[in-house]
């Protein structure tokens, strides 16, 4: 099971829907789509990636299947941008269990 | 305390010593409209040094020190300090020459008006019917061209303007800090003078063959008017309140695309 936690060393807002982002190692801002606008205000309250992908079945009525790749695909690219933190602490157990 | 200069933007007023004579008299003539004697926010020792190393392209650096407040400012061998602005003192080993201080107080005001509910933006200002109209964008995007061809209205900078949240109205500053216009002296004699107006609009420039407004949306124009803030620092707390501030301005002034054949006609556009 996979935790995510966004990174603490960014600064964020909510405009209009639309979330934007400054990583400040890069400098960069990055400005987020309406569902990963959503997704990032999911991260307030919930870091697992089963929960968030329940929501956002709810909410925009897909397939859990699509919702799925989405939000992987998603926090995939965040955790490569350092913009979240991606735990899996059964693999870290299962690591620190085999040495 | 003794204050050799003392220099106010945006009615912020920052007091240094430590200047030679010689130096301070080419200070006060560059800074002449903007000295002031008011009570400073800030209090600065200064130790001047005569090397320069004039091949090195140094990027500015703002780093937020362990104590609350306190901050190290560096650009290369030209200036290095700490700034405490929770006790309004600071330290600050610069080269004794004009652009080293130019830049200097660029990153300096930089930073104070964060904390003083204001930032400074990449953008000509001219004052209308005692109103600020700011136009902004790039290098080469037509702010001194609108500067330029609105010479019979009081200019606030064709490069840099100070902006400030006073009680919920945005105002605009003049800024000491100009563009290719302080290559026309006469001019900028006549139009550098502290003032300051309630901001009308904010224009982002696109240079086009024919004059066209059109309205911009909170995000489009957020992340424009982001990229155009001068802005020097990587510490999380002063990103969101830049964030913050930024958001809070376009939500209380208008802000446009304004494409624009470089003639007078623009004018008859704006709102």
């Amino acid at each position: 099971m996979r935790l995510i936690t966004k990174n603490k060393k960014i600064a964020s807002r909510i405009i209009e829907g639309k979330a934007f982002v400054v990583t400040p190692f890069d400098s960069t801002l990055h400005m987020f789509n309406p569902l990963a606008t959503r997704i990032w205000q999911l991260l307030d309250k919930e870091n697992r990636i089963e929960e968030i992908v329940k929501k956002i079945c709810q909410e925009y009525e897909v397939d859990e299947k699509i919702a799925r790749r989405d939000v992987n695909e998603l926090i995939n690219k965040l955790e490569k941008k350092k913009i979240v933190e991606v735990t899996d602490p059964e693999r870290r157990n299962e690591i620190s269990k085999h040495g | 305390m003794k204050k050799d200069l003392q220099i106010q933007i945006a009615d912020l007023s920052i007091a240094g010593e430590g200047c030679k004579l010689s130096f301070l008299r080419l200070l006060r003539k560059r800074y002449f409209s903007f000295l002031s004697r008011s009570h400073p926010v800030l209090f600065l020792t200064l130790n001047f040094k005569k090397s320069r190393d004039y091949l090195q392209t140094p990027n500015v650096r703002i780093i937020k020190e362990k104590k609350n407040g306190c901050f190290l400012i560096q650009r290369g061998d030209d200036f290095v300090g700490v700034i405490d602005l929770e006790t309004g003192k600071g330290h600050v080993n610069i080269v004794e020459d004009i652009y080293s201080f130019d830049s200097f107080l660029r990153v300096l005001f930089s930073l104070v008006l964060i904390k003083n509910q204001g930032f400074l933006l990449h953008s000509a200002g001219i004052v209308k019917d005692n109103s600020a109209y700011l136009f902004t964008g790039p290098s080469f995007s037509g702010k001194s061209t609108a500067v330029r061809l609105s010479n019979n209205f009081p200019i606030l900078s064709d490069e840099i303007i100070a902006i400030r949240n006073i009680k919920n109205n945005f105002l605009a500053y003049s800024t000491p800090f100009w563009g290719f216009s302080k290559f026309n002296p006469g001019f900028v004699r006549s139009a550098q003078k502290r003032r300051f107006a309630r901001i009308k609009g904010i224009f982002f420039l696109k240079k086009d063959r024919r004059t066209h407004l059109q309205r911009l949306i909170l995000p489009q124009a957020f992340r424009r008017l982001l990229g155009n803030i001068l802005f020097f620092s990587t510490d999380i707390f002063l990103i969101q309140t830049v964030m913050d501030l930024v958001n809070n301005f376009l939500e209380t002034v208008p802000s446009y695309e304004l494409s624009f054949l470089p003639d007078k006609s623009f004018w008859r556009e704006l709102p």
